[in-house]
């Protein structure tokens, strides 16, 4: 199969890519690649044939009368290629959904996660029957390796749509109906995802990461994600909180463990550890945390976060506790 | 009161010139404005309907490029949020409510008249009506652009987004409204051009006989007058949901955003044919001109073109295949997705076996149809790949669709248009264009176009979603977007130059004779520019090719009255004689019906009572309109 | 903040020494852009405004599409309600919002009684059902402690 999507590679270049679907790391990416692959190779076939056909219609030497009857049989057998063709596909397409959805078939029982796509954010969910293990996070999903998942897809406004093209094709996610999608991530890595479908002004930035890790590492990052953020020592972190928790910032974030609850904005429990900002604008540091805070509008005009006037203190105060978040 | 036998008409005893100066005077359009604005023949109101088309055509054109700029380079500031979804909404919807449609009929217009051998349109005044109203809707979607109250949710616009809540203001309106404008003259125009070629042709064009050009125009009429309903419905439910609270496509209150979805779409597949057909019908006419024979397997083309209508009525979830309808479903709309490339594969081969069995002379138009062929190929086969679902599940919302309806739409509709304009440019200016420059423009143009948009396929398999104002650097997509961006004005650059060519014909190009392709139909059998009657005698046709066919004088019948406009009708399979036909003299009405009618359109963007009070002088101008002519009806002989 | 006789003296006095006040450009800003309408229509649902106001019919709190206004019905003076709060349970909004997202709010409430440019109110919401098209609905004067106040009508 690596192969097979290498021989694609080949006169695409450099396909490998964290959001490219010509690199399969997902099963069901994988199973996608090798269909088009199959693709490619019939319709470059029918492809050439008209080429062929053309060149030497237009590069023939003319003899008169020639016959119009062996043009007939021609455009007869042409017909019947076509069909044949056109049979190969789309039977190999409908076996390929079939895989598809047998892919996570006789493994371990999936993964449950809820994202909500909002504008112009994700919010993810890990389900779990235990209500004191379910995880709530914005913008990045961390997956086992070699585990099944299935997501189911809500948006609270307008049509999103998930797509992930390392691990699977994209699912739309539309307000009034719930949707799903099955991943099986095989490879170890960092990927990223964006919204795939016109949702509005920030549509662009509208972006996750997904840290697909082995199983392992991935109980430890559930274990620390579950934990309650810590709490101020120093004055200054206790002073620090102290602002973040009475201003603005609590009414629309969550950070679990405080009094912030907000469930307008991101869940910002951890954010210090997450690859990116903004829903994959930004990368995560500490001078763009405090630019971001700072004056979201100029970075993401018309996000649903207002640039709210700060002194140059109070934003350190908001981005030293931001930071303590990890 | 006259008798029937002493009216004049054309025929034996009047010929010649004495023929041209009475049927001037009864057919000809005085240059006073009031004759202008009131003109109902077709080759005017044709001409106007290209030339506007061609503005638009132009003016998409021009956004294409600022967005092609800003995309650039990643991470570009050139251009706002807001300002570029709204460039791509514009683009969108420029092109395709407001020059691939109105082009294809535009051409119609002007040629199936005088391809059928017929004096008028039927329906003259119903056509001058279409203009206008199409007129007005164009200017009405720029001029909101122009004050920032353009659309910004795409050119199929679809709900939750465009709905009350989230976009607000009344740029959605406008863009809704601008759909009525555009449907409701698409609609008049399908409804005269089916008309004229089932009732209008020439003695003995038999249906079977007719060319290929006027059986597409009769299969794209007919799929716009059972497809634009839909859309129709689908932006009235919108612009009630706006307007006034009703609850379509509101889910909480039991409506569905994907009713909007199902409802566009099942217009929206059916109108990408609509633009696609007629560039079809130009292939076949050029390839049968230039190849000196008449396209091969002239039934499997007319079978393959119908087919393409009705299949086209039956793939529209293909769209939807993101959406989580049932699986089962998904599969019926693959199989036809994929049936329908079996009609385009044959016609492919058929025009091939034409350069293959004929003599073919490589003059411009040929040349562009060569380009088609390589170009719809290529975006035919991608569409193969799409129309599996879970190919499709990875390219949909890509640049890698952006790259499949370009190629479809540019190489199936644009190439080919390029190509009749050069091939019909003498006729209806009487010059021929500049031929090495035509040359030339292919040339450039087919260069251009792939450079922009075959790294496209590329840019989406790497990633890259549609309908994005940036992208981050470092994705493996920034080569790929530079060297899109340069082919994007090397293709602009081919298209001024086809301007240019244009431009410096109308002086300076060679003079052309009635018909200096050599070709068979019948509009080459009259004058270039064709005299305001089109035909002083209606030619009777014995062949498909008439020209090649009756090599000198065509045969014609005689008998029409030369002080009265009229045509001859005739059967619709045979196209025996059947009768005559008055044809409408020029009238102001339908530019004040159209006036009238966009005040009633552009008013119930901002209130409901406009559909009231609006309807009062649209339907004034209506009975007008349609008030009985007074005078004397001479008898007429009744013919065997 | 009603006028008294004393601040009509002051402004008297005031307007005779050469002062003209400037209109506070806000008011014709929020009432007639539908953008900002719009994101006070979402802001109006997520900090759960109608908790007491319901869809501007009011419950625990009073009406906001009526012509009734306890606290003045001007947009200046509603967003000087959700900025500073109110007697009997109108909390302050100062540190939960920006001032323009407080705007966006008070323009919204305005267009509950149509007093906003017809053309920048949306309908409705992606909600259930509430009240008559904010398109539609008759505009509504507004009145303080009984009188009409004329600055307040659009």
């Amino acid at each position: 199969m690596r192969r097979r999507a290498a021989l694609t590679a080949l006169p695409l270049g450099g396909c490998a890519g964290i959001q490219s679907a010509a690199d399969g790391a997902g099963r069901h990416a994988a199973i996608v690649g090798d269909l088009f692959t199959l693709f490619l190779w019939i319709t470059g076939f029918f492809f050439l044939l008209v080429l062929l056909f053309l060149g030497w219609a237009i590069l023939r030497r003319r003899s008169d009368g020639t016959a119009e009857r062996g043009m007939a049989v021609t455009l007869a057998g042409w017909a019947g290629l076509i069909t044949l063709g056109l049979f190969a596909l789309t039977i190999a397409s409908f076996f390929t959904d079939r895989w598809l959805a047998a892919a996570s078939a006789g493994r371990e029982p999936p993964l449950r996660l809820k994202v909500t796509a909002q504008q112009w954010w994700w919010q993810i969910e890990y389900l779990d029957p235990l209500p004191a293990n379910r995880l709530r996070t914005a913008n990045v999903i961390h997956l086992p390796a070699g585990r099944p998942v299935e997501i189911s897809l809500a948006a609270e406004d307008v049509i999103h749509s998930f797509w992930v093209p390392n691990l699977a094709g994209k699912q739309d996610l539309i307000p009034g109906r719930t949707t799903d999608i099955q991943l099986l991530p095989t490879r170890v890595g960092r990927f990223r995802g964006q919204c795939a479908e016109f949702c509005g002004l920030q549509h662009a930035h509208m972006a996750l990461d997904i840290i697909v890790e082995p199983a392992k590492d991935f109980a430890a990052w559930r274990t620390k994600a579950l934990a309650p953020a810590p709490a101020p020592q120093t004055p200054q972190q206790k002073a620090d909180y102290a602002y973040f928790m009475t201003h603005q910032c609590a009414s629309c974030h969550a950070i679990s463990g405080t009094p912030a609850q907000g469930t307008i904005g991101p869940d910002l429990t951890g954010v210090a550890g997450r690859l990116s900002l903004a829903a994959g604008t930004l990368p995560n540091n500490r001078a763009m945390l405090q630019g971001w805070i700072a004056n979201p509008q100029t970075i993401k005009p018309g996000s649903r976060m207002p640039t709210i006037k700060m002194s140059g203190a109070e934003l350190e105060a908001v981005t030293a506790y931001l930071e303590t978040l990890s | 009161m006259t008798a029937a036998a002493d009216l004049p008409r054309d025929g034996a005893e009047l010929r010649g010139e004495a023929l041209h100066a009475r049927l001037s005077r009864t057919w000809d359009t005085p240059g006073d404005l009031y004759a202008r604005l009131a003109t109902v023949d077709h080759k005017i109101v044709g001409q106007r309907y290209i030339v506007t088309a061609f503005a638009f055509l132009l003016l998409g054109g021009v956004l294409a490029l600022i967005m092609r700029t800003q995309l650039a380079t990643p991470d570009s500031g050139l251009i706002s949020a807001d300002r570029y979804n709204q460039i791509f909404s514009m683009h969108g919807t420029t092109m395709m409510f407001l020059f691939a449609v109105p082009m294809g009929e535009a051409m119609a217009i002007y040629l199936i008249p005088l391809m059928l051998g017929t004096r008028n349109i039927s329906f003259p005044r119903l056509n001058a009506f279409s203009y206008w109203v199409y007129l007005a809707g164009g200017i009405m979607i720029w001029v909101a652009f122009l004050l920032n109250v353009g659309p910004e949710t795409g050119w199929f616009s679809y709900v939750p987004l465009a709905g009350p809540e989230y976009s607000a203001g009344k740029r959605t309106d406008f863009w809704a409204q601008m759909i009525t404008f555009t449907e409701v003259s698409a609609l008049a125009t399908s409804v005269s051009l089916i008309a004229s070629i089932l009732k209008q042709r020439a003695p003995g064009m038999a249906i079977g006989r007719m060319p290929l050009f006027a059986w597409a125009m009769l299969v794209t009429s007919l799929m716009v007058v059972f497809a634009m309903p839909a859309v129709m419905l689908a932006s009235s439910f919108l612009i009630a949901d706006r307007l006034v609270g009703t609850q379509f496509y509101n889910p909480t209150e039991g409506g569905d955003a994907l009713l909007w979805q199902h409802l566009f779409w099942f217009f929206g597949h059916p109108e990408v044919y609509i633009i696609f057909i007629p560039g079809l019908g130009f292939v076949s006419q050029i390839t049968e001109t230039f190849c000196r024979r008449p396209v091969f397997a002239y039934p499997v083309m007319v079978l393959a073109m119908v087919s393409i209508g009705l299949l086209a009525f039956g793939l529209w979830v293909h769209h939807m295949f993101a959406t989580g309808l049932p699986r089962v479903g998904y599969s019926f709309y693959t199989a036809a997705s994929m049936m329908i490339a079996l009609p385009s594969g044959l016609q492919i081969f058929c025009w091939i076996a034409t350069m293959w069995l004929g003599r073919p002379r490589f003059d411009a138009p040929l040349l562009w149809v060569l380009a088609f062929i390589v170009t719809f190929v290529m975006g035919g086969l991608t569409g193969v790949m799409v129309a599996s679902v879970p190919l499709d599940l990875q390219l949909h919302d890509t640049y890698f669709i952006v790259a499949h309806f370009h190629y479809v739409l540019i190489g199936g509709m644009v190439f080919p248009l390029l190509g009749a304009i050069t091939y019909w440019f003498p006729k209806i200016t009487g010059r021929l264009m500049h031929e090495p420059l035509g040359k030339a423009t292919v040339a450039l143009g087919f260069v251009g176009f792939h450079t922009a948009f075959f790294p496209m396929h590329v840019t989406g398999i790497l990633g890259m979603p549609r309908r994005v104002y940036t992208y981050p650097a470092g994705m493996g997509w920034d080569t790929l977007n530079l060297v899109s961006s340069i082919g994007a004005f090397l293709f602009a650059a081919a298209i001024l130059l086809f301007v240019l060519n244009i431009l410096w014909s109308l002086r300076r190009g060679r003079p052309a004779g009635p018909d200096p392709w050599a070709a068979p139909t019948l509009e080459w059998a009259t004058s270039s520019p064709p005299a305001p009657y089109n035909f002083p005698h209606i030619p009777v046709v014995t062949g498909h090719a008439p020209l090649w066919d009756e090599p000198g004088d065509l045969p014609v019948m005689t008998g029409l009255r030369v002080d009265d406009r009229e045509l001859l009708l005739t059967t619709v399979m045979d196209a025996d004689p059947e009768g005559r036909e008055a044809s409408a003299l020029p009238s102001i009405w339908p530019l004040i019906a159209a006036i009238a009618t966009t005040i009633l359109f552009i008013g119930s963007i901002f209130t409901p009572w406009a559909v009231v009070w609006g309807a009062i002088p649209a339907a004034a101008a209506l009975i007008a309109w349609f008030w009985p002519k007074s005078g004397d009806v001479p008898p007429e002989p009744v013919i065997e | 903040m009603v006028p008294t006789r004393i601040d009509a003296h002051r402004m008297a006095l005031a307007e005779a020494s050469g002062f003209r006040p400037q209109p506070d450009r806000r008011i014709d800003w929020f009432e007639s852009n539908a953008y900002e309408i719009g994101q006070g229509q979402q802001l109006y649902d997520q900090f759960n405004c109608s908790t007491c106001h319901a869809n501007g019919g009011g419950d625990i709190g009073p009406a906001l599409m009526d012509s009734a206004w306890t606290y003045g019905g001007r947009i200046d003076q509603i967003a000087a309600s959700i900025r500073d709060g109110r007697p009997n349970g109108m909390p302050a909004f100062r540190d939960t919002l920006t001032e323009q997202q407080i705007w966006q709010i008070a323009g919204y409430v305005r267009s509950m009684s149509g007093n906003v440019a017809r053309d920048a109110a949306s309908s409705r919401g992606d909600t259930m059902a509430n009240t008559e098209p904010l398109t539609r609905i008759r505009q509504e004067p507004v009145t303080v402690a009984g009188r009409v106040d004329r600055s307040a009508t659009r």
